[in-house]
């Protein structure tokens, strides 16, 4: 499966290491469609290619946006492009947030940058808001100043509940301080009408799955976002296996019913 | 009876041993940057927090905020009986307020009274500390 030409439309600094990208396609063609949760392998020509989940709206039909931290080589170069620069797109790959609880209750936790992957499901469920009854982001973020999408989480909090908690604040600050976790006893939660999804740093997904187990939820009710070093995208090459799970087909989003005994596994 | 026996604190009471602790509990309610505990002050109050938020702080910095359902403060447990941390509130606040000192003499005088109590708070802390360690760990620092 051969890259897509793109050029970025725009760029925007999130934060100091932090980059959004919005990409057009060279051409006439329009991007593929994408369900939230999926992700795209980028490609830089000279430096090579990794996995980034979609961060835009899944209803914008003429780019693709995603956000990228700069913790390697081919990230510091995808966060270096400028407006005008070509590279290459594959995507999308792997399966999405299960966005089905119609009727029911959607509890959305992110933990830093896992805020991105799951932003196409948080637009999706402001536009989509009267299908579902309870609504609420759990957000937590480093400090203030590291607080991602901050118009969109001003918009979000008139649709549904938006609480926001931070590891360090000064007095200025009127939100939450404390890890996301500390969110959950107080939390109004109907365990067999709510739909977890969850996306962080894997320590922190895995006090949150914990956490919402300790409350009553399912583990099949709690679905994570698993990173791994996915190469091929097409669960080909293995690279990103995780014991019997190829998180790139089979994953990115698996249920914690399925990921809870692979992620108590050292070094796997 | 107060708002006492709908407090998750007094869960694992009775209804006598919930009502001898309602014998010494009071309503306060606290407005935006009140300070409900200063740090080096005797520990002559327990609060279980009704409603709003409070930050602990030190030197100016917050380290913790608790809200609805939670117990504010544990230096009333142990000598020398001190607050070691300011608790500002953040926004409104009520409280339920319990008076330490009785609130050490009705557990001296009753062991199983004091074995619920000390299992609660025990439940507080151990979140808390959970919560303190997941944070030392700089979760968010250059992972996604």
């Amino acid at each position: 499966m051969t890259p897509d030409l793109y050029r970025v439309r725009s760029r925007r600094r999130e934060l100091a290491d932090t980059v959004t990208l919005v990409l057009e396609p060279v051409g006439r063609r329009t991007p593929p469609r994408f369900s939230p949760g999926q992700f795209s392998m980028l490609y830089v020509p000279g430096v090579g290619e990794i996995p980034i989940s979609y961060s835009g709206d899944p209803e914008e039909r003429e780019v693709l946006v995603h956000t990228i931290r700069d913790v390697g080589a081919v990230s510091r170069a995808l966060c270096w492009l400028r407006r005008g620069s070509l590279l290459g797109v594959r995507g999308p790959f792997g399966h999405a947030w299960p966005l089905t609880n119609a009727g029911g209750d959607m509890l959305v936790v992110a933990g830093g940058l896992g805020l991105a992957p799951l932003r196409p499901a948080l637009y999706h469920l402001a536009r989509h808001r009267d299908s579902y009854r309870r609504v609420t982001l759990l957000y937590g973020a480093r400090r203030p100043s590291e607080v991602l999408f901050g118009s969109d989480l001003a918009r979000w909090a008139d649709k549904f509940a938006v609480e926001i908690t931070v590891d360090r604040a000064g007095p200025r600050w009127r939100g939450h301080v404390g890890v996301v976790t500390q969110l959950l006893p107080a939390l109004a939660l109907d365990p067999a009408r709510t739909l977890a999804l969850v996306c962080g740093p894997e320590i922190m997904m895995r006090f949150v799955a914990e956490g919402l187990l300790q409350r009553g939820l399912d583990p099949e009710r709690v679905q994570l976002s698993l990173e791994r070093n996915m190469r091929c995208g097409l669960g080909t090459c293995g690279h990103c296996q995780l014991g019997p799970v190829l998180v790139c087909r089979d994953g990115p989003v698996l249920s914690y019913a399925r990921t809870a005994p692979l992620l108590k596994v050292s070094e796997l | 009876m107060s708002h006492l026996s709908e407090h998750p604190f007094c869960h694992l009471l009775s209804r006598s041993e919930i009502q001898a602790l309602d014998a010494i509990a009071e309503s306060r309610s606290f407005e935006p940057d009140d300070y409900l505990l200063r740090a080096g002050q005797e520990a002559d109050d327990i609060f279980l927090i009704w409603a709003g938020k409070v930050a602990v702080e030190i030197a100016g910095r917050t380290l913790q905020t608790l809200g609805p359902g939670e117990l504010l403060g544990i230096s009333w447990l142990e000598p020398p009986f001190r607050w070691k941390f300011d608790a500002r509130a953040v926004e409104r606040t009520r409280t339920i307020r319990l008076d330490a000192d009785e609130v050490r003499r009705l557990l001296g005088n009753d062991e199983a009274l004091a074995s619920r109590v000390y299992r609660q708070v025990n439940r507080s802390l151990t979140l808390r500390l959970e919560s303190a360690r997941l944070q030392l760990l700089d979760l968010y620092k250059g992972s996604r």
